[in-house]
């Protein structure tokens, strides 16, 4: 079919308004929230039900035309961007517009949406109920529940609640050819064969189209308690985050560490947060207790807890948020951070996880060998140290010119994820693969779990229209 | 000045969703993260700047209310309070009881500066400073967003509809303040250390010889009908007719 053909046909699926072919609307579809991935594609499609998708997808099957899924374009690896080519066109199939709330069960405590649905306004539906959706991200006011799930994300409350899979009871989800794998419900438990949702949960687009998805919630903590403390070094963050699981238990949620070049970026280049404490100390560290209980004395415990820690010198400093506001403003700085490394010029970026108890280990490790190999810069290293998953960019060097520093990229990746597997961690902790990683895929992957990669990849969509060219070729 | 008095309530935390007990007597309060009255807490660090630039020797901070009110005084203290007081009571309260109790407190304390929120955020009565002013017979400034400290006198530049308007007024005085005249610090925990060594003192009402008994009663509490949404309109004369048709232009 030609492409106008072709506009034709997708504009009696899903309207004229919804079938963009302008390039200059186009433009803001195809670039990555980072400006690294760019991208180019004819046609973006907005439909808003399953029943147009799987029509759309059954065109593109027919024609063997490449689909893009996307959601709130909020990917960090670049699997989000479509790379048509004159000898192959690639759509984009966005769901910005498949954003209905269908179901809301409270003694269930599930809920089910269409992919489109924002994160934020997930976690305000439930609030509503007095549930709680755990999933939370810098991103959350943009990114899209699909686009969560194809990266199977993680976030700030993994420590309790896990990475996004723990809070999926069923998937809907367009396969390549058009039909519908349908599996909403909302089951806890369900021994039925091969638990065929958990393919599609960090597959990042290349097996099918999420459309609709139920999600578990959970009975909302009755308030935070939330600090701020600043330690000298990551050995005392570890030795924190022991004694305050010992302490609090599973009501720990939330331990996130941030050098101080993190907080000093924040501090520069977004003055309108508040810095609580001084960017002078080396690390700090955002530590929640999610309430379960009515108790007044909650935030009591906090000071009892973190008055210890203070008396043997495992933390240096302190605040305890004395009201909500407050909590707002210590996450405003850790959210914050992604946009303030922007600001800071030319960086290379890494997502790695290790056992926590390597984390300093990976920190002083990854800093050193760049340095020999590179030179000395500033090192951004932040993120959600509670569960060994840690931020870790490395600035340009001021000796350096940008052009040739970004040509570095993949060596600076190699060394780092390196660092990683050899302490035995990986190379991508919860923003996936996409097209910045697939080399590192190849390079560091067990051939046979190559192998079984791609022989899923075959059997669910043997002519390569999912999202082609990510993750695995 | 010798002594600053700040007065500081216990209020249902802003950022909190506030629902209705099903008997409708009353917002739930259980379980709620509970915070010193946002104005108040702009009192209190005005105060505490009035005292570091070395214009006060001491700052008073005082609460009426339940037991639990000692977290928001021991958070007033580790602001850097010098010490607290609070005027035990467990039902609510209302401005007029509570103005005459803090008279009392007056009496005692003699403080030069009084300064209190401009009102609470969780009954929005506006009335206790206004009231302790008249039993104190202070000066008084309201809805202050900018004070200096002169010898024997006060600077306050009061927000008001029309724009700024600026006071003199005399001492001994009473001023509320209003959301911009600062920004109140964060509380270190090695100064919630130091604050549990500074003294607060409790006193039973009966003892200021204050009767509590309330002079309105509570008929019911309901929530604001919910807000109807918006509908979009293609052009102003969709506009008008929608405005006609509500009757709110001809
Ligand atoms: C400021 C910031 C902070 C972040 N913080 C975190 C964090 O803490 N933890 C974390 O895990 N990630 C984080 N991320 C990255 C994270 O992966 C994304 O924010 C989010 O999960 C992606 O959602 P999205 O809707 O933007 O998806 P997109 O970026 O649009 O797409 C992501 C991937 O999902 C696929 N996809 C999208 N929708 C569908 C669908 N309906 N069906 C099939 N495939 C689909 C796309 O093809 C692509 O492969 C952050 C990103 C930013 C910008």
């Amino acid at each position: 079919m030609q492409q106008e053909a072709l506009c034709i046909a997708f504009e009696s699926i899903v309207g004229k308004q919804n079938c963009i072919t302008d390039p200059e609307i186009i433009k803001t579809y195809l670039e990555d929230w980072r400006g690294i991935h760019v991208g180019f594609t004819p046609i973006v499609l907005l439909p808003n039900s399953t029943q147009s998708i799987s029509q759309i997808m059954k065109i593109c099957f027919d024609n063997n035309i490449g689909v893009t899924p996307q959601g709130g374009n909020t990917s960090l690896c670049g699997a989000n961007i479509p790379h048509s080519t004159k000898d192959r066109l690639e759509i984009v199939i966005n769901s910005s517009k498949m954003n209905q709330i269908l179901e809301l069960d409270t003694h269930n405590q599930s809920l089910i949406v269409q992919s489109g649905c924002i994160l934020s306004t997930i976690q305000t539906i439930a609030e509503d109920k007095g549930l709680f959706f755990p999933l939370s991200m810098g991103a959350e006011g943009s990114c899209q529940i699909g686009g969560n799930i194809s990266t199977n994300a993680g976030g700030v409350n993994v420590l309790k609640y896990g990475m996004i899979r723990e809070q999926i009871m069923g998937l809907e989800v367009v396969l390549p050819d058009g039909t519908v794998f349908s599996d909403l419900k909302g089951l806890r438990k369900d021994n039925t064969g091969y638990d065929l949702k958990q393919l599609f949960i960090g597959a990042e687009g290349t097996l099918g189209f999420i459309t609709s998805v139920c999600l578990k919630l959970f009975s909302q903590p009755t308030s935070y308690s939330s600090a701020l403390v600043a330690v000298e070094n990551p050995f005392k963050a570890l030795e924190l985050l022991k004694k305050g699981k010992a302490f609090f238990g599973e009501n720990l949620t939330g331990f996130e560490l941030m050098s101080s070049s993190c907080i000093q970026a924040v501090e520069k280049y977004l003055p309108s947060c508040k810095i609580p404490l001084s960017s002078l100390y080396p690390w700090q560290i955002l530590i929640e207790v999610g309430n379960i209980t009515t108790d007044q004395n909650n935030d009591e415990r906090m000071v009892v807890f973190l008055e210890k820690e203070l008396e043997t010198a495992v933390i240096t400093d302190g605040i305890v948020a004395n009201s909500i506001q407050e909590r707002k403003d210590f996450w405003r700085i850790r959210h914050a951070i992604p946009e303030a490394e922007k600001y800071t010029g030319s960086a290379i970026y890494h997502d790695i996880s290790v056992p926590i108890s390597k984390i300093p280990e990976l920190i002083e490790q990854s800093i050193a060998e760049l340095e020999e190999y590179i030179g000395k810069s500033t090192v951004f290293a932040f993120g959600h140290v509670g569960d060994g998953n840690l931020h870790f960019t490395k600035g340009k060097p001021a000796s350096m010119d940008k052009t040739s520093f970004l040509n570095e990229t993949a060596n600076v990746h190699r060394i780092v994820h390196e660092v990683a597997v050899q302490l035995g961690g990986s190379f991508s902790a919860e923003h996936g693969i996409g097209t910045k990683l697939k080399n590192e895929l190849e390079h560091f992957s067990d051939p046979v779990k190559l192998e079984l990669l791609r022989t899923i990849k075959n059997s669910i969509d043997p002519k390569n229209i999912m999202n082609p060219n990510k993750l695995i070729s | 000045m010798e002594k600053i008095l700040v007065c500081l309530k216990r209020v249902v935390d802003y950022n909190v969703k506030i629902r209705i007990k099903p008997d409708e007597t009353d917002v739930v309060t259980e379980g709620v993260k509970m915070s010193i009255n946002p104005f108040d807490e702009i009192a209190l660090e005005e105060a505490l700047r009035i005292k570091e630039s070395g214009q006060a020797n001491e700052v008073i901070i005082v609460s009426v209310g339940p037991e639990d009110c000692q977290q928001q005084l021991r958070t007033g203290l580790a602001m850097g309070a010098d010490r607290a007081i609070l005027v035990e009571h467990s039902e609510n309260t209302e401005p007029l009881t509570v103005a005459k109790l803090l008279h009392q407190i007056v009496q005692q304390e003699q403080p030069e500066l009084i300064l209190l929120g401009k009102q609470a955020i969780d009954d929005d009565c506006n009335q206790t400073g206004q009231m302790l002013a008249e039993l104190c017979s202070y000066s008084q400034a309201t809805y202050a967003s900018k004070l200096s400290v002169g010898s024997n006198s006060l600077e306050v530049t009061r927000e008001v509809d029309q724009g700024l308007e600026t006071l003199e007024i005399d001492l001994p005085a009473i001023v509320t303040v209003d959301l911009r005249l600062n920004d109140p610090r964060y509380v270190k925990l090695p100064d919630i250390m130091k604050a549990k060594k500074k003294s607060l003192d409790v006193i039973n009402p009966n003892d200021l010889k204050i009767s509590m008994d309330p002079f309105f009663k509570v008929i019911s509490v309901t929530a604001p009908p919910p807000r109807e949404s918006g509908i979009k309109l293609s052009d102003a004369g969709e506009l008008f007719d929608a405005l006609k048709a509500k009757g709110l232009v001809d």
